[in-house]
């Protein structure tokens, strides 16, 4: 087990060792992630998938907020090292929405994006700067909540969010994650 | 060599275009002139076969034609005018004309042979027009470069072919089967293809010309190998020029039974999709656009809604440009706006001169030789693209950070109107010296918002390039701030406004590595 995860971290390292370097294994069918329905605003459903898109892995999450609920996402618990300085991905949603990502670094403070998404068939490519101010808060009533990304990451969490009342369903494709030094 | 844009820009396009030009301007042809870009083209109406067509003086908008940049016009000869009495053709003074002044300024011709002739029991009958066309294609021979069967057959053909039957765009009838005028019309345009090829091999033979599901089932009928190319005229109608009205939906299955495009109706995928078909029945290798514009009628007249938008002078300039730009990147051999002059004079719809009906103002020019915005920007476009080959080996990345969705489309035909597709739209080119260039604009409908942002990336080692921009609209050229980081070419917040602007990477001369 010990030897597996020191593989899996200089796997890890290797791939952010270059300038930008593209993670497709973040969507490998064994991937570990997570639905998350936004139950702070109750009503929204939907699930998430490891899917091949073009011959490229790729995550679909699909949404339905017909009966509520503002965001939806799929959560990646990991740990996320080394340090990177921004975070690019690609993403196509069925219907016009936001696209949400949130980092939580190592001492449980999210740090929270959001970026508009066409709805259209086309992809869009996101640039998220690490160094650009955004929303934080403490995940959970031990996480801390001082601004500053603390790396190795915990997770990451790409999600869509929605205006409210938008009554919208469709799906959003997630590929190409890079991170760049 | 560089200027700032102007602070007044859209004063400065209107004084520029209370200015009438062309009658003096040098000929195309001449050694001093920039070269034409055989792309692009505009549809003309000097044929002069209904009088109010006498608007259009060749002597006088021809020389515009040449200043303006493109290669092309796309006219009419009709068969009528041709064949005045049976079997004995002639080629009309002023057919020969204009056609002459065209070949003088350099501009290419597409002839649509066109109409009826009474002549013959069946007005339109396939073997008298077809050995017509033959006729032509010898007759003038050099003089002309393309002939296209039939202007639109789905409208007076249509109806005149359908046995009395209602038919509509779909190109089938009620009980699902292909229209009977699509067959007949394929006759024409085969027999018609085959004459001309067989009497001069090297005239170029266009044709199809339906609504794009009624060209699909041609294609399905088997068109012959002799029409080199399929034309359509793929207006927007009341969307922005990335899209077409044939997304492919449930509703559009339902009506049609097969798509012709992707979910959103891009234009991309209309013309992959288009070529792809035809590759599939062996029909025609090129897609030629000879009709595509944007109207700049005002709103106010009573009656039906017409099916284009009243487009501001404004977004004409903006979408005419988009469009033939991505007809160059996806690789269209032609491309003809429609048209050159505002058609004043015509009294089919509405009164003489009316700015209220939508045919009469396609123009990029207005009654009397005044240039709308359209004409410089298309200038500007046609100049800056001679040569252009799609595609470049430089990778690139474009990050919008807003969006220009639109939310409250309006209905098109029992279905939302296709909203702008809010995209960063961005085409790799190569120019004529070789050097890798990007299109992009954004996909948006012309608005009153500001000027969106996008951080623009280049994969290139920045000592060994230099960058310029160059605005299709204003025509005006200037140096970007550049970001160089971790070895990559960087354009933070780079201004990506709803007109094409090319952002040219230029070698250095003394890379300093």
């Amino acid at each position: 087990m010990r030897t597996l995860a020191l593989f899996f971290l200089l796997t890890l390292s290797l791939t952010v060792a270059a300038r930008a370097v593209e993670t497709p294994e973040w969507f490998a069918p064994t991937s570990a992630w997570q639905f998350n329905s936004g139950l702070e605003f109750p009503g929204a459903t939907g699930s998430f998938a490891i899917v091949s898109e073009a011959g490229r892995a790729a995550g679909r999450l699909d949404y339905d907020f017909t009966a509520g609920g503002r965001y939806v996402g799929a959560l990646l618990s990991r740990e996320i090292d080394p340090a990177f300085a921004e975070l690019r991905l690609r993403m196509k949603a069925t219907t016009p929405c936001k696209l949400i990502v949130r980092l939580i670094d190592s001492h449980g403070e999210v740090f929270q994006y959001a970026r508009p998404c066409p709805g259209t068939t086309g992809w869009t490519d996101y640039r998220i700067d690490l160094s650009q101010s955004t929303i934080t808060y403490a995940d959970g009533k031990n996480g801390v909540a001082d601004k500053i990304i603390d790396f190795p990451l915990r997770g990451l969490l790409l999600g869509v969010e929605v205006r409210k009342d938008s009554q919208s369903k469709g799906e959003a494709l997630f590929s190409n994650i890079e991170l760049v030094q | 060599m560089f200027t700032l844009l102007p602070r007044h820009f859209f004063s400065l396009l209107i004084l520029l275009s209370l200015a009438p030009v062309g009658a003096s301007s040098l000929r195309a042809d001449s050694p001093e002139s920039p070269p034409l870009n055989y792309r692009f083209g505009v549809a003309t109406h000097f044929c002069h076969k209904t009088p109010w067509m006498k608007t259009w003086d060749a002597e006088k908008y021809i020389p515009m034609i040449a200043d303006l940049g493109v290669g092309w016009i796309r006219d009419e000869i009709t068969w009528q005018d041709t064949e005045l009495q049976r079997g004995q053709y002639r080629v009309s003074d002023n057919t020969r004309k204009w056609i002459g002044l065209a070949r003088a300024h350099g501009l290419k011709v597409i002839v649509c042979f066109n109409n009826t002739n009474p002549n013959y029991p069946d007005r339109w009958d396939p073997d008298a027009y077809a050995k017509a066309a033959a006729w032509l294609a010898v007759e003038l021979d050099g003089k002309i470069d393309a002939i296209e069967i039939l202007n639109e057959p789905f409208g007076g053909y249509a109806v005149a072919n359908n046995d009395g039957r209602p038919h509509d765009w779909t190109g089938r009838d009620s009980d699902g089967s292909a229209s009977p005028w699509l067959a007949r019309y394929l006759k024409l345009l085969n027999t018609s293809a085959d004459a001309i090829k067989a009497a001069n091999p090297r005239m170029t033979v266009i044709g199809l010309g339906s609504c794009t599901p009624q060209n699909y089932r041609l294609l399905d009928m088997g068109v012959s190998r002799n029409v080199d190319a399929i034309t359509d005229h793929p207006y927007s109608f009341r969307s922005p020029p990335e899209l077409v009205p044939h997304p492919d939906n449930e509703t559009y299955s339902k009506r049609v039974g097969f798509s012709v495009a992707d979910a959103d109706g891009t234009f991309a995928s209309y013309v992959r999709m288009c070529l792809d078909y035809s590759k599939q029945h062996h029909g025609p290798g090129q897609l030629w656009i000879t009709e595509s514009g944007y109207t700049t009628y005002r709103e106010g007249r009573a009656g039906k809604e017409p099916l284009y938008s009243g487009f501001s002078e404004q977004a004409q300039a903006s979408y005419i440009p988009r469009r033939l730009l991505e007809g160059l990147a996806l690789g269209l051999p032609v491309d003809i706006v429609y048209d050159f002059l505002d058609d004043s004079g015509r009294a089919g719809v509405g009164k003489p001169g009316d700015p209220f009906d939508p045919e009469q103002n396609f123009g990029i020019v207005r009654e009397g030789g005044i240039p709308k915005p359209a004409y410089f920007a298309v200038q500007n476009l046609a100049r800056a693209t001679v040569g252009f080959t799609p595609g470049n080996d430089i990778s690139f990345k474009v990050f919008p950070f807003s969006d220009r969705t639109e939310n409250k489309p309006r209905d098109w035909d029992g279905m939302k109107i296709l909203p702008a597709l809010a995209r960063i739209m961005a085409y790799p080119f190569t120019d004529a010296q070789g050097r890798p260039v990007l299109a992009v604009w954004s996909a948006e409908r012309i608005n009153d918002l500001s000027v969106r942002s996008a951080d623009i990336e280049f994969a290139v080692d920045p000592d060994r390039f230099t960058v310029t921009v160059l605005d299709l609209l204003t025509g005006v050229s200037f140096s970007p701030a550049v970001k160089t980081s971790g070895g990559r070419i960087m354009l933070e917040h780079f201004a990506v406004p709803g007109h094409p602007v090319l952002i040219t990477l230029h070698p250095a001369s003394h890379p300093s590595s």
